[in-house]
């Protein structure tokens, strides 16, 4: 009798979370409310009701959140080597100029600036820019961000144009900026996060403490800091712009690792907007109608590089057979899948950008096979293709393993730690790898700094290009500059050094009440932008 | 406990000076410079021997002072006690979801050996072991927070934050314990003092809560001490999958980082966590089982017998009598 209840019990139980399960993976897509949902106390962006709804009215969510990949190790512009950290930085900090996600240069703090010399760029700031700790912003401070981030050992190399024992300042709100030989792009460094104006009086003051809650004079402030966990931001009420305040009081970037998981905190209206969308989960959003993508081209250049420098063996026609047996447009569209085809050494989105003329080194495996024989390539030789943990790049290595053996090479792929990979890379003990490289502010010479570091990757022993590089960044006419990189990129193309495989594109997932994404290239968003309708209470 | 803590200390410290990396050029970039990266490493010591760099770990340990964060700049030990109560918390939310959900799964396919529900629970146990928690996760969060919107999908905010992880994790967990469980139960089930338990007229339910589990606890309670000390080392899977700000995801950056300090730091508390409970399932044992607790309170017994039979043997055989 027992055993008949107790079967009873079990059975009906197996049974509810059958039917359990069931409702849960038939299920239409959730519909809950955002986060928050209070509307804000200013400057309340009300819109006109939409057709379906006439009686609908809108107005902007006060909180607003944001969810990215990776948590900074630090918040001051000056310390510290991760993008997050330069998003977040955009945020807190103002800079002299900015660039939008066009990479167009337009002034922030810089009320007007001339070039004064070949060298010399003076630059007057906005008189009544307060710190958040009520400091005025003033050309002292100017000087210090300068000063303090050519000796940092993490910014130097960024700001390395600038002589910042030369750059002096004019008046309270006027500073003279002097590079160290004429640099055209030297505004656009200044764009940089590294060039992000700091509390010269709040770090004397705050020492280390300046990373975790730092004195800036941006559109929003760090509240909190959870470790591990998120920041929580508010309106800087006292900014001096009031055309670009934001419209929502408070801002919570949290940090999901996990791709599917920062894809679901939008689905579920967690989150206002995720960052670093992977390809895995765009078909997914696509369809969702609760959802917005917004893709687009990015900066980032995944490439292949081979060592030629320190692995003699690899001469320039070996080189050239390894990129023709190479399909970039199959590891593009399979490896990589939200990524275009690279046609230069530069993403499109970089100043001076022009695809090459790839009829030398166009995928033809049998020409291949051809040259390497013609070279007496010894076709037992390893070839060893270094790469970091990752999926895409995991991908992309054994497509190009499969492709060198399929014409005979004895090629391999070795996964190692990213710090493992960076590391040898830098003893130029890699002899080929796959890496990223990023543009930064849009400029040219940003892409082609290893080739001169001879010393760290050693991706070049040309010493006649890399003379060529240094001499183009000093180039001040236009279009005598774009000549010359257009002349670099074909001759970096076909120097086959480094092997550009495809540029990443920077996928956003948003709510569909969500305006004022501006996407950029780089993954540094501008958050106080951001603009989410809800409805009126 | 002493002697395990710098045993741990020195494997830690051997492990990390031979593991491939440098950390300055991790934390300066590629496009640091020679010099600017010698400078960082000899700013962080590294420049220095291996014995030399032993020898101050130590010491500032002895000292209290875990070191300092490379990254972050951060004192380590804040660091890592930032993040443990959300790892303690969770770690124990996942045990006592394992210890409900196996145990009692255990018990009744013990009772109802080789019956469907004994065999459909051996094999949702097996599935269950095998599953990898990641993917069981992602499962939870498509079900109830994409599907259903009950729980929240991230985050360790709240109580309605902590189910999905705690289920993700105590089920896994609840697979072994489930198979112990039955095991053990199983053993206890075929002892002559059962049969007279029912002989006596016991009802089964007395029998088996009464008699059986209690004997059957013993290899129990040291599974689930072995889980939860395991998930006290952080479970880095289900913290990224559910972004808990753990200790197992500031070790696997940490980790990914070279940050050394924070790498030994966090290795010594998840070995002293485990020393910990190692040392409380030792002593529950005593609660559990009546001979090992006799084991100790009998010689004490003992000993202050034979010294009131000295004293006052009188009281002795009123006691007796």
């Amino acid at each position: 009798m027992k055993t008949t209840k107790l079967n009873r019990a079990v059975a009906l139980l197996l049974a509810m979370l059958l039917v359990f399960g069931m409702t849960a993976c038939t299920s239409k897509p959730a519909t809950t409310e955002p986060a928050t949902t209070e509307p804000s106390t200013t400057e309340p962006a009300t819109t006109e009701p939409s057709t379906t709804e006439p009686e609908t009215k809108y107005v902007s969510k006060d909180h607003l959140v944001v969810v990215g990949k990776t948590e900074p190790a630090s918040i001051d512009p000056h310390n510290g080597n991760m993008v997050t950290q330069f998003t977040i930085d955009f945020q807190v900090f103002d800079r002299l100029f900015v660039m939008d996600e066009n990479s167009n240069i337009t002034p922030q703090l810089a009320e007007t600036w001339e070039w004064i010399d070949d060298t010399t760029l003076r630059v007057k700031i906005h008189e009544g820019v307060k710190f958040s700790n009520g400091d005025d912003l003033t050309a002292e401070d100017v000087l210090y961000t300068l000063q303090r981030g050519c000796e940092s050992s993490y910014s130097a190399a960024t700001l390395d144009p600038f002589d910042a024992a030369a750059c002096k300042v004019v008046d309270p709100y006027t500073i003279d900026i002097v590079t160290k030989q004429p640099y055209p792009g030297a505004i656009a460094t200044l764009t940089h996060g590294r060039a992000s104006i700091v509390c010269k009086r709040a770090i004397e003051e705050m020492g280390d403490e300046y990373s975790r809650t730092p004195v800036g004079s941006g559109r929003l402030i760090v509240d909190k800091w959870t470790a591990g966990d998120s920041i929580e931001f508010s309106r800087n009420e006292n900014y001096w712009n009031e055309e670009a305040k934001p419209t929502f009081s408070k801002l919570t970037l949290r940090f999901v690792s996990e791709n599917a998981s920062r894809a679901i905190e939008v689905e579920t209206g967690a989150a206002d907007l995720a960052l670093e969308i992977a390809a895995t989960d765009m078909t997914r959003l696509d369809e969702n109608p609760n959802v917005t993508i917004t893709a687009v081209p990015g900066a980032t250049l995944n490439q292949l590089v081979i060592n030629s420098a320190n692995f003699p063996y690899f001469t320039p026609e070996v080189r050239r057979a390894l990129h023709m047996a190479i399909n970039t447009e199959a590891i593009t569209k399979t490896a990589y899948v939200t990524a275009d085809r690279a046609d230069s050494l530069l993403p499109p989105s970089c100043w001076g950008y022009k695809a090459v003329d790839e009829s030398k080194t166009a995928y033809d495996p049998d020409g291949a096979k051809a040259i390497l024989a013609a070279e007496g390539f010894d076709m037992s030789t390893p070839l060893v293709i270094n790469v970091a943990k990752g999926n895409e790049v995991g991908t992309a290595a054994e497509m190009i393993c499969n492709m060198w053996n399929a014409i005979g090479l004895n090629a391999s792929v070795e996964i190692l730690e990213n710090a493992t990979l960076t590391t040898n890379n830098s003893k130029g003990q890699t002899p080929i790898c796959i890496t990223t490289y990023t543009c930064a502010c849009g400029l040219p010479e940003s892409m082609f700094l290893n080739f001169e570091k001879t010393t760290t990757y050693a991706w070049t022993d040309d010493m006649a290009f890399v003379d060529a590089l240094k001499a183009a960044k000093t180039i001040t006419d236009d279009a005598a500059r774009q000549a010359e990189y257009e002349r670099l990129q074909q001759y970096a193309w076909d120097l086959n050094n480094v092997i550009p495989l495809c540029v990443s594109q920077r996928v956003y997932a948003t709510g569909a009440n969500v305006e004022g994404l501006q996407p950029s290239p780089t993954n540094q968003p501008d958050f106080s932008l951001l603009n989410v309708l809800v409805e009126a209470n | 406990m002493i002697p395990v803590m710098l045993g741990v200390v020195l494997v830690i410290f051997v492990m990390l000076s031979l593991s491939p990396g440098d950390p300055a050029v991790q934390m300066l970039g590629p496009d640091a410079t020679p010099e600017q990266l010698e400078e960082l490493r000899d700013d962080l010591g590294l420049n220095d021997p291996f014995l030399v760099r032993y020898v101050k770990y130590v010491w500032n340990l002895l000292h209290g002072d875990l070191g300092t964060s490379y990254t972050t700049k951060q004192p380590v030990a804040k660091e890592i006690f930032e993040r443990f109560p959300t790892t303690l918390l969770f770690t124990t939310l996942a045990c006592i979801v394992g210890a409900i959900v196996g145990i009692l799964f255990g018990i009744v396919s013990a009772v109802k050996q080789y019956t469907w529900f004994d065999n459909v629970s051996r094999v949702i146990a097996l599935i269950g072991i095998s599953v990898p928690s990641f993917w069981l996760g992602l499962m939870f969060i498509i079900w109830f927070s994409v599907g259903l919107g009950w729980f929240p999908s991230s985050g360790f905010y709240g109580p309605k934050y902590w189910v999905l992880p705690s289920l993700t994790v105590g089920l896994v967990q609840a697979s072994n314990v489930m198979r112990q469980t039955r095991s053990a139960m199983l053993d206890v089930v075929r002892q002559d003092y059962i049969r007279t338990a029912r002989a006596k007229g016991q009802s089964e339910m007395k029998v088996i809560f009464s008699h059986e589990l209690p004997n059957a606890l013993i290899p129990i309670v040291t599974v689930l001490g072995m889980q939860f000390g395991r998930g006290m080392g952080g479970s880095i899977i289900s913290e990224q999958v559910f972004a808990i700000p753990g200790i197992g995801m500031l070790m696997t950056n940490a980790i990914g980082n070279l940050n050394y300090p924070v790498v030994q730091g966090g290795v010594l508390v998840i070995a002293l966590s485990f020393s910990i409970v190692n040392l409380l399932i030792d002593i529950l044992y005593a609660f559990i089982d009546p001979r090992i607790k006799s084991l100790y309170s009998g010689k004490k017994r003992v000993r202050k017998t034979k010294n009131e039979f000295v004293r006052e043997p009188g009281k002795e055989s009123a006691a007796n009598g």
